[in-house]
């Protein structure tokens, strides 16, 4: 089966990892992902807040390229399905915000009428390849493991179609496929901070310092998100502040594809470990993972 | 007359104006001042006006109070006041407006430079068609904190070495309708 890939910027840079796990996940599940010819940057919560036109003219040049294929576009990130989702919303809407995105659109040789399905990967996981399907493709499940499902912020809000957005599941039931057992958290939904890890410091840190101590609480061994920006974000704020218990490891922070493919039996190097920012967690899921074997082969 | 001045100010607010004019503004004049955006914002406690204040501010006809209050850029796009607001105001879009038009009217603050790196994103997304990070970061840097440079050096190089910061800025196949439809996007004032 084929469907549309857009990956959004980071995917091709700080999340090369997200890609990598997801593609190595993908072709175990005899699914093909064709990327999205010559797409553009969603605009993402930054561009809206200098130019609004712009920003969904940006979001909007991806629906048109994606419209002929006629089939649904599927994104890994929260921001770049929000972003996407939110131009089909405003663009079928009236008023002259339609309009002028028209006349830009036009002004490259390009027109959209909408139509464009926009699918988060995660959902996708969930519905389209189903909890059975993954179950099915497990090869080592993963008991034992204590995995925080944190989801962040906009894959949930404004818009949460696909799930409940004040106490969502999916992530637990993908986690749940594994064989792994997911832990409960309070703050699963609390914002990382986003952009102000880098404009602002003080305040971007500090968001995400409280969600990991939330998750250090919860006995969690690892963390994963569906979310390129949070996993950088958590991983980064452990990096800077080195911030993990004296003696004791940082806690992983992993892409769900990667924990996916764990499960599926797929090596590390082919899950893009060797691309994650902390240095030594692989040792620490490796030795976790060297525990679980001795407890069921002992 | 306290109360007298209250009206006229609301009578002669085009900030209030404007904002109940855009299509996401248009239940700003519902809102309650209960609260409930600045007790659900997770920056609010670090904030001088927290989203109600902000609020209350554009009432009261506090335009460039308003345009030159840290709040928006503050804000971190987490929506939990949109979807938490019983009035139903579009909270997260009424701030991404009042940065666009703190940006228009030059009432940015220095205290902030959030509006800087938001601008160079923009114009790095305008040129290339899609982000790159190195570009920014770099960029961003220098221009406002040369000494946070050298200790962001370090988490860099490591992001160079794992081969997750791109050295070279991606190219578009079709720059050149790009570069029409982005001409013809920038005319638009909105």
């Amino acid at each position: 089966m084929k469907y549309l890939y857009y990956p959004g910027c980071s995917q091709k840079g700080t999340s090369r990892s997200y890609e990598e796990s997801l593609f190595a996940v993908l072709s175990k599940l005899d699914i093909e992902f064709e990327e999205l010819d010559d797409w553009n940057c969603c605009g993402t919560t930054t561009v809206i807040s200098v130019n609004k036109v712009l920003s969904l003219t940006l979001a909007a040049r991806n629906l048109a390229l994606a419209r002929p294929t006629g089939l649904p576009l599927i994104t890994p990130c929260p921001s770049c399905w929000l972003s996407l989702t939110k131009a089909n919303m405003v663009l079928s809407e009236g008023g002259t915000l339609p309009e002028k995105v028209a006349a830009a659109l036009a002004a490259g040789g390009l027109t959209y009428d909408g139509g464009t399905v926009v699918r988060h990967l995660l959902e996708f996981f969930v519905n389209e390849v189903g909890i059975r399907g993954i179950e099915e493709s497990v090869k080592a499940h993963l008991t034992g493991l204590r995995v925080a499902p944190y989801y962040g912020c906009q894959l949930v809000r404004p818009y949460a179609p696909y799930d409940d957005g004040y106490d969502p599941q999916n992530l637990e039931k993908v986690i749940e496929a594994t064989g792994a057992e997911p832990a409960a958290f309070e703050v699963k939904t609390a914002c990382c901070g986003g952009t102000m890890m880098t404009t602002r410091r003080d305040v971007g840190g500090g968001m995400s310092m409280k969600i990991l101590r939330n998750i250090r609480e919860a006995g969690a061994d690892l963390v994963v998100t569906a979310c390129p920006l949070c996993q950088l974000n958590l991983e980064l704020v452990q990096y800077r502040e080195n911030s993990w218990p004296r003696g004791g490891d940082a806690l992983p922070i992993l892409n769900i594809t990667q924990l996916i493919g764990l499960a599926m039996g797929i090596s590390r190097k082919e899950l893009g470990f060797s691309r994650l920012l902390l240095p030594g967690v692989e040792r620490s899921i490796i030795g976790k993972q060297q525990q679980m074997a001795e407890a069921v082969g002992g | 007359m306290e109360r007298q001045a209250l009206v006229e100010a609301e009578q002669q607010n085009d900030l209030l104006e404007q904002i109940a004019a855009l299509p996401e503004g248009e239940r700003v004049l519902s809102c309650l001042q209960c609260g409930t955006c600045s007790a659900t914002c997770p920056v609010a406690p670090m904030l001088e006006h927290s989203p109600r204040q902000i609020f209350a501010m554009v009432r009261a006809g506090m335009r460039t109070e308003v345009l030159r209050s840290l709040t928006p850029w503050m804000c971190s796009s987490c929506y939990e006041c949109t979807v938490n607001c019983p009035a139903q105001i579009k909270i997260t879009e009424i701030m991404y407006a009042l940065k666009r038009t703190a940006i228009r009217e030059r009432l940015t603050t220095d205290e902030s430079d959030v509006h800087r790196f938001y601008k160079l994103f923009t114009q790095i997304v305008c040129k290339f068609g899609r982000i790159h990070e190195l570009l920014l970061l770099l960029k961003y840097m220098m221009l406002r904190h040369p000494v946070g440079l050298l200790s962001q050096s370090l988490v860099g190089l490591r992001m160079m070495s794992t081969g997750c910061m791109r050295i070279q800025p991606h190219k578009l196949r079709n720059q050149e309708s790009f570069d029409r439809m982005v001409e013809k996007a920038l005319t638009f004032e909105e």
